[in-house]
């Protein structure tokens, strides 16, 4: 019976922090360079889709890889999607951790913080701390990062002849709003 | 007691577990993936796939352009460098308006044949929100022939040298490796040499293209005369070949028992017979440029 109890009251204290408040992407541009030599390939995408959850300041952010637009030609999308991050396999890059700062939500204000998580992409995951600038104020609060991600951690392979066309570092420019969703 | 202690402890269990994983779960309950039309991209690798087109166009803003060659008969010997010596060769560029729309031109020395043409494409393979099987596109060109007439005594008007064509190209993306394309096509010549032959000849076309690795394709096309007076005396179109894509290029090596390079040149005008060993060397070189 005691033990019921505990459950019991475990299970309450689940589902508060359940109901608890997040905030929700409203808005977001995913933006990708790859600066090489000969070439330079750039596409974007706002399809990308997130929550931050302010009680345990945990997140997760995702993007479908088809949505990239862009690129220099049709052809280059096909190569994106069927030959390097095959995304008929591997849909979404997700990145999904939590922030290391104790922020607090409420206070308005400009931030430097790290995400601390795990990146994933081509189905290979990354353990990875990225900087992120917060521009918070009431109910929304404003995300800017700048980071690169290196094509051999994801075992995304180039054949060596294009070595010269695309970039061994990828370079991710993300905007992202969210917004303060109450239950 | 034992019993719903190991009970409870499963159903904790599996709570925690959810917890650990809910944000993803979360996420799609919150934001759920959006119920979109997806559209099918990279049906073929070019908008050529052999003799004839394919159901892709230039997208925008694109310029295609392409240099092709067919070299003479292997069964013509040594003498010719088993058809080496003589090529038959067309350049055209495909620019494209918009990425359903895109205009084409051409010239050829076979019959120094100029052609123009346009491309529509008029239903796009989708699935999510709209399901359709296929991609339709249309084409309607022109071609003239610029050759000097052979007899003198006669003058032909300038409409003598015109033939048209529609075409439409129904095209499927099976998967990643195999597409297929069925292509109906009518030519209409004004002038032909003898009164044997039709001025209005049809065809359907019968392509296809197999990923063997990312950068190999296997491809092939047929187009086969509707029976006539030209399907009688003339040989149905049949050319294999492999594309090979290097990232900014492809290319294309092929044997095909036709000469000609435009529609109106090899459906109805193939004289080469595959059994005889009419069958010649080509290729296609097709680059884009953008000017996004």
């Amino acid at each position: 019976m005691k033990a019921i109890l505990i459950v019991l009251i475990g299970f309450f204290q689940i589902s508060t922090s359940v109901a608890q408040d997040m905030y929700v992407v409203s808005k977001a541009i995913v933006d990708f360079t790859s600066d090489a030599p000969f070439e330079m390939i750039e596409a974007e995408s706002n399809k990308l889709t997130g929550i931050l959850k302010i009680s345990n300041r945990s997140f997760v952010f995702r993007v479908p890889i088809k949505s990239f637009e862009g690129f220099n030609s049709s052809l280059q999308k096909t190569h994106f999607n069927e030959n390097y991050m095959e995304s008929a396999k591997f849909p979404y890059a997700v990145f999904e951790g939590e922030i290391i700062e104790e922020i607090n939500f409420n206070y308005p204000g400009t931030y430097t913080i790290r995400g601390k998580g795990s990146l994933t992409t081509h189905g290979v995951k990354q353990d990875r701390i990225i900087n992120c600038d917060l521009v918070i104020s009431t109910n929304k609060i404003k995300v800017n990062s700048k980071f690169t991600v290196l094509l051999e951690d994801h075992n995304i392979k180039i054949p060596s002849v294009l070595g010269q066309k695309i970039a061994k570092e990828i370079i991710i420019d993300i905007e992202i709003e969210l917004i303060l969703k109450k239950d | 007691m034992k019993k719903s202690t190991a009970i409870l402890f499963i159903i904790l269990f599996s709570f925690i577990n959810s917890i650990a994983q809910d944000l993803l779960s979360m996420l799609d309950s919150i934001q759920p993936v959006k119920n979109e039309i997806i559209y099918e991209e990279g049906t073929f690798k070019s908008i050529r796939l052999i003799n004839g087109y394919t159901s892709e166009t230039a997208s925008k803003k694109e310029l295609v352009f392409s240099i092709s060659h067919r070299f003479g008969d292997v069964n013509q010997g040594i003498y010719d460098f088993f058809g080496l010596d003589q090529s038959t060769i067309r350049f055209g560029f495909e620019y494209g308006l918009n990425d359903m729309i895109d205009l084409g031109i051409g010239r050829s020395n076979y019959q120094k044949l100029y052609d123009g043409f346009i491309k529509v494409k008029l239903m796009r393979q989708s699935s999510g929100k709209r399901n359709f099987p296929v991609t339709i596109t249309l084409l309607e060109g022109i071609s003239i022939n610029t050759l000097e007439w052979t007899i003198d005594e006669v003058e032909y008007p300038f409409s003598a040298r015109i033939n048209y064509i529609h075409e439409l190209f129904i095209a499927r993306k099976f998967n990643e490796k195999l597409s297929l394309q069925l292509s109906p096509v009518i030519i209409h010549r004004n002038m032909v040499e003898t009164n044997e032959n039709q001025n209005t000849v049809g065809a359907i076309g019968l392509g296809g293209r197999y990923k063997i690795t990312n950068r190999f394709t296997a491809v092939c096309e047929y187009y086969y005369l509707l029976p006539g007076n030209t399907a009688d005396n003339f040989n149905n179109s049949l050319a294999i070949g492999i594309e090979i894509d290097t990232g900014g290029h492809v290319f294309q090596i092929h044997i095909t028992n036709s000469t000609g390079m435009t529609e109106k040149a090899f459906i109805p005008e193939t004289n080469g017979k595959w059994v005889d060993g009419d069958i010649g060397l080509g290729f296609n070189i097709i680059r884009l440029f953008s000017f996004k």
